[in-house]
């Protein structure tokens, strides 16, 4: 795995950085056989498209790592391209799915080149802009989006079509924001290290969420003196992408509690962070909150901080071996820059403090 | 396994002797030792994985690798990394077993020590040497009677080492040398301090864009590169899926070897994507795994495609030679549809009853890995080996 090794400062003031030697080892190379007390190395988990891997690019991003220079976003063109297709696919499958009608003919027809042979290097045409755009507009594509809590769709949808005369040109490269907000479904082990001072390394470690990646996770049990668990607050309506028929919910909670009640965390600092608020309080203005949790007083379903109070009892009710006083519960919006860093930075203090007393 | 048998001995055999052990692994195929690797004593692991991959001449990918793998899968499940690379998993069994490697020889140790040319040197070597060994490790211990290098280092200095490059092969280092690389590691250090951004390492993209994603998945020489990098990220199973799709089963997929392509077909399906305790599950969607069963089970099932097709039919062995029907064959029948488009009609769909999962895989996860790769260690080492 290629580690990313960020110090704060140079003699410019600004973030450098080194890779450290390609290394699959978990222990981080050559001093395999002791733990490296001056590394720190926090294992971000949680069931998929929690927003791990969004939180990881926000660290690297205010680290002064990799997206901020547009020569690397340029290499992420075709992701967010294939985002918008695949996104448009989902869109136009649901409408079959559902029995929803696209109702003008140019978008059906539209809808049927996305199906059998639109690419991405088509979406350099500005045309497709217009065609997208009009199709996403289309009355029946907009109630198979209302309904999108019955098929598999990216929270990025919305933000992808409202920026596509941006994405259809030949001239397009990706903003740091659009890099944050595409969806990709993390595979594998991924990590970077940074300085925390006092000559300590941060190793932050991404993993991949679904239920085949978890078993990779155990590569890292031995080794982690930090977990931050991220749970999405905004799909409690929906189900996972890797078994369909199953509520993201309950298999957050099950995750969870395999996770903080494992004998190796016992003692570890756990953070258990509610990402996408943002979400979830759009959200909740327009679903039913209670219709998915009966124990939740209905009156108070549209109520964000009560909703989240009640997430959070959920959770730590989970907890039946892990100390409470080393677990701390935080809400995150990953896409928003100014509220990972500050989130970001909390947790890390956190984790410092518990070293500390440790 | 021959040469191989075992032997206890007891603990106090051992005291004092550590240090004369030099560890060693082998790799083992089919019953024989086709490659070894010497170490000395307190040396680091050798690079395994990069060696096999990239410098053994071994046979990569095949269907008879695929299903070996398949059918020593229940035996392999508590060894991941035995499987990481199918291919190699015997050596990687080598690689997780090393402990008892070093057992072995550790009773090779006590053998040779029982030669009279050495004994009064060990001896002398055991009043000095109070290194013991763990106890419940001496109880498993293994002898090998095959192993005929020597393994007893009696040099009372032990040199330093380097390893050669891209080997496991080592040489001493001169004090020369040893200065002469300390200012190399100096001028290196300072340049990777020097403020040059990648996304995901320190370097810029190497700027060969020709080498795209596709081309290194569909050369050979090029992918062993991306394949060592996927095991690194602990996301193997996903190339070695491609692989054994495009590389083992689209070329044989045809009606004319339809014995062959159901078996590849539905060994690919349960090793990568049925059995979701297979080490080798891949990450997709529980809908396209569905959608590919439904496709193998609609081409090879022979009830489904009778059922499917208009009516009966009996395909002509002289057309189709080698083929088992899959079909009904009630011998009056015949169809409006010829014999020859019908068996036209399975290979044109049958070859791509994986691609769904294979384009969502291509689309997302491989293709960001793929990123990272382009900044890794490894791409500048496939871009040399190129040139």
């Amino acid at each position: 795995m290629g580690n990313i090794v960020v110090s704060p400062h140079d003699k410019e003031g600004q973030h450098h950085m080194m890779a450290t030697p390609t290394s699959n080892n978990p222990n981080g190379g050559s001093a395999a056989t002791a733990k490296n007390k001056s590394e720190i190395t926090v294992l971000l988990l949680g069931a998929g498209e929690s927003g791990k891997s969004t939180l990881f690019k926000q660290v690297q991003f205010f680290h002064g790592v990799g997206i901020t220079h547009d020569q690397e976003r340029i290499e992420l063109i075709e992701i967010v391209r294939l985002n918008v297709l695949e996104n448009a696919k989902n869109l136009v499958a649901a409408t079959q799915h559902l029995n929803i009608p696209i109702e003008q003919p140019e978008n059906r027809e539209t809808a049927k080149l996305i199906i059998n042979s639109l690419n991405t290097n088509d979406l350099e045409d500005p045309s497709w802009s217009k065609r997208l755009y009009s199709l996403w507009k289309d009355a029946g594509i907009q109630k198979a989006y209302e309904n999108r809590e019955k098929f598999q769709l990216y929270d990025s949808t919305e933000y992808l079509f409202e920026n596509l005369d941006r994405i259809c040109s030949d001239k397009y490269v990706p903003t740091v924001v659009d890099v944050i907000r595409t969806r990709t479904k993390t595979i594998g082990i991924t990590d970077m290290k940074f300085d925390v001072g006092d000559g300590k390394q941060l190793r932050l470690v991404d993993v991949g969420g679904q239920r085949n990646e978890r078993r990779k996770w155990i590569h890292f049990f031995n080794t982690v003196d930090a977990v931050v668990f991220l749970t999405s607050l905004s799909e409690f309506d929906l189900n996972l992408y890797e078994d369909n028929g199953y509520w993201r919910v309950k298999e957050s909670l099950r995750v969870f509690n395999e996770v903080v009640n494992n004998a190796l965390f016992y003692k570890v600092p756990f953070v258990l962070l509610f990402n996408k608020r943002d979400l979830f309080e759009k959200k909740i203005a327009t679903k039913s909150f209670s219709k998915y949790f009966s124990g939740f007083n209905e009156a108070e379903e549209k109520n964000p901080v009560a909703c989240i109070e009640y997430m959070t009892k959920l959770f730590l009710n989970e907890i039946t071996e892990h100390p409470l006083d080393t677990v701390s519960v935080k809400t995150l919006s990953a896409i928003d820059h100014d509220n990972s860093k500050q989130v970001f930075e909390e947790v890390k203090q956190f984790i410092m403090t518990q070293q500390h007393r440790e | 396994m021959d040469g191989f048998s075992q032997e206890r001995k007891k603990r106090d055999e051992y005291h004092g002797k550590s240090f004369y052990i030099r560890p060693a692994m082998f790799l083992i195929r089919r019953g024989k030792v086709i490659h070894s690797w010497r170490l000395n004593y307190a040396d680091h692991c050798p690079k395994v994985l990069e060696e096999i991959v990239l410098k053994l001449d071994l046979k990569s990918g095949g269907g008879d690798d695929l299903e070996s793998l398949k059918m020593n899968e229940k035996n392999v499940v508590k060894i991941e990394s035995k499987k990481v690379i199918g291919k190699e998993e015997e050596m990687l069994n080598e690689v997780s077993n090393e402990n008892e490697t070093r057992k072995e020889e550790c009773q090779n140790v006590i053998m040779e020590m029982e030669l009279k040319e050495c004994e009064s040197q060990i001896k002398e070597q055991i009043q000095m040497e109070e290194t013991k060994l763990d106890e419940s490790t001496l109880q498993t211990i293994e002898i090998s009677t095959q192993i005929d290098m020597p393994i007893i280092d009696t040099s009372r200095e032990i040199p330093i080492y380097k390893r050669k490059q891209a080997s496991s092969s080592l040489e001493i280092i001169t004090p020369t040398e040893k200065k002469e690389n300390e200012k190399i590691q100096t001028i290196k250090a300072k340049k990777s301090l020097q403020p040059k951004y990648s996304c995901f390492g320190n370097r810029n993209v190497v700027g060969d864009s020709d080498l795209n994603m596709l081309v290194v998945l569909e050369n050979p020489k090029l992918r062993k590169y991306f394949k060592l990098f996927a095991h690194m990220e602990f996301n193997i199973e996903n190339i070695l899926f491609w692989e054994e799709v495009n590389t083992h089963y689209k070329p044989i997929a045809s009606f004319s070897k339809f014995d062959k392509t159901k078996s590849i077909a539905t060994s690919i399906g349960n090793l990568f994507l049925f059995d979701s305790h297979s080490v080798m599950h891949v990450n997709t969607s529980d809908k396209l795994r569905e959608q590919v069963r439904e496709q193998i089970q609609f081409h090879f099932e022979s009830k489904s495609i009778t059922e499917l097709l208009p009516s009966k039919y009996r395909v002509n062995r002289s057309l189709e030679d080698t083929a088992v029907d899959p079909l009904s064959n009630t011998p009056e029948e015949s169809d409006n549809i010829s014999q020859l488009s019908i068996a036209d009609r399975f290979n044109e769909t049958v070859t791509g009853i994986f691609d769904p999962i294979i384009n969502e895989m291509l689309s997302s996860s491989i293709q960001d890995m793929f990123l990272r790769f382009r900044t890794s260690d490894l791409f500048s080492q496939m871009i040399s080996s190129v040139k």
